[in-house]
């Protein structure tokens, strides 16, 4: 049991640590910034709800977890509305809104070079977003977030062997899709 | 959480992985509204932790299944296909609770115009002979 007066101090540090990186994990999966922050708002409330109490050390792969639940939901949630609203298209503000967004400013320097970086993470990102859900997982657990095998395992719930076995073919799909350029002209 | 440097990949996954690793660390910011928003949250996660357990008051745990139990007994105990329920009452049940329905309490209080009553008729009278007596009349 941690100390109660500290708790809700530690529990802000994480979350101010770990906020960014989930939203851009979330960011990826949705391919929507809005949907991110409130998936990564989601889980804050859900951490500090459920699992507040907890040591401190395993807060981490608790909220690995429930982000990765909450996106599983959203994107099942995104299926059946797809299913129903089958006939609807984006409004085309919607879309010239998510080009400008992705745009780099031309005028400042470098920009050719901030260019080919936007347009490389943009295809990484793509890719990404095209593995299957375990693969994603085990590629962004462990080369994104960095854990090490065993704590990937426990985030995802299957052994070593498994999280190995994902990340590899992980690699494989994301080189073959990237191409071996791809690192090159990053 | 430990960072690993992931030596057990290939050489050619191995710097594709750091890479990638590079270029999505590299992506991780946060705009001022989202920042603000995403404070807000934590501010809400904080509150949650310091506000005191909402625990249930040692008596509630005797009188909450109380409470469920005489329910339960009540609802346990009631037959809807009793003879008394599904039969129609007799007439002189009718008549007797008619009866009882009607019948005026000792201590109702009842209003009673005195429109009709001597008293109205007298008072009139009064009025009228003082007005016949008044020098300025004003009503007449």
């Amino acid at each position: 049991m941690t100390d109660e007066a500290s708790t809700p101090a530690r529990l802000d540090a994480f979350l101010a640590s770990a906020q960014a990186r989930a939203v851009r994990v979330a960011e990826i999966a949705t391919r929507s910034r809005d949907d991110a922050l409130d998936i990564v708002q989601d889980a804050m409330l859900h951490l500090a709800r459920s699992y507040g109490r907890r040591p401190p050390g395993e807060w981490p792969p608790l909220f690995h977890r429930i982000v990765e639940n909450k996106i599983r939901d959203w994107q099942r949630r995104q299926n059946v509305r797809n299913r129903i609203f089958f006939w609807r298209t984006p409004h085309p503000d919607e879309e010239e809104g998510q080009l400008e967004s992705l745009a780099p400013d031309l005028s400042v320097p470098d920009a050719t070079e901030r260019l080919m970086q936007a347009e490389a993470l943009q295809r990484l990102e793509r890719a990404i977003a095209a593995l299957p859900d375990r693969q994603r997982q085990a590629f962004v657990l462990r080369v994104w977030d960095g854990l090490s095998t065993e704590e990937a395992a426990t985030v995802m719930g299957c052994s070593d062997g498994s999280v190995k076995t994902h990340l590899s073919r992980a690699l494989a799909a994301l080189r073959a899709q990237l191409g071996a350029a791809w690192s090159l002209e990053t | 959480m430990t960072t690993t440097d992931l030596q057990e990949l290939q050489p050619a996954d191995l710097a594709f992985a750091l890479k990638a690793r590079q270029q999505l660390r590299a992506s991780e910011t946060l705009n001022y509204v989202e920042a603000a928003r995403l404070a807000a949250t934590r501010a809400q996660a904080r509150e949650m932790l310091q506000a005191k357990h909402r625990q249930l008051p040692a008596w509630g745990w005797l009188a909450a299944p109380a409470a469920l139990a005489a329910v339960a007994f009540s609802l346990f105990r009631f037959d809807s296909t009793a003879p008394l329920i599904q039969s129609p009452p007799t007439a002189e049940v009718l008549v007797q609770l008619s009866t009882d329905v009607n019948a005026p309490a000792a201590d109702a209080l009842v209003w009673v115009s005195d429109e009709a009553g001597p008293d109205f008729y007298r008072d009139l009278e009064f009025y009228e002979w003082l007005q016949s007596r008044s020098p300025a009349k004003p009503n007449a």
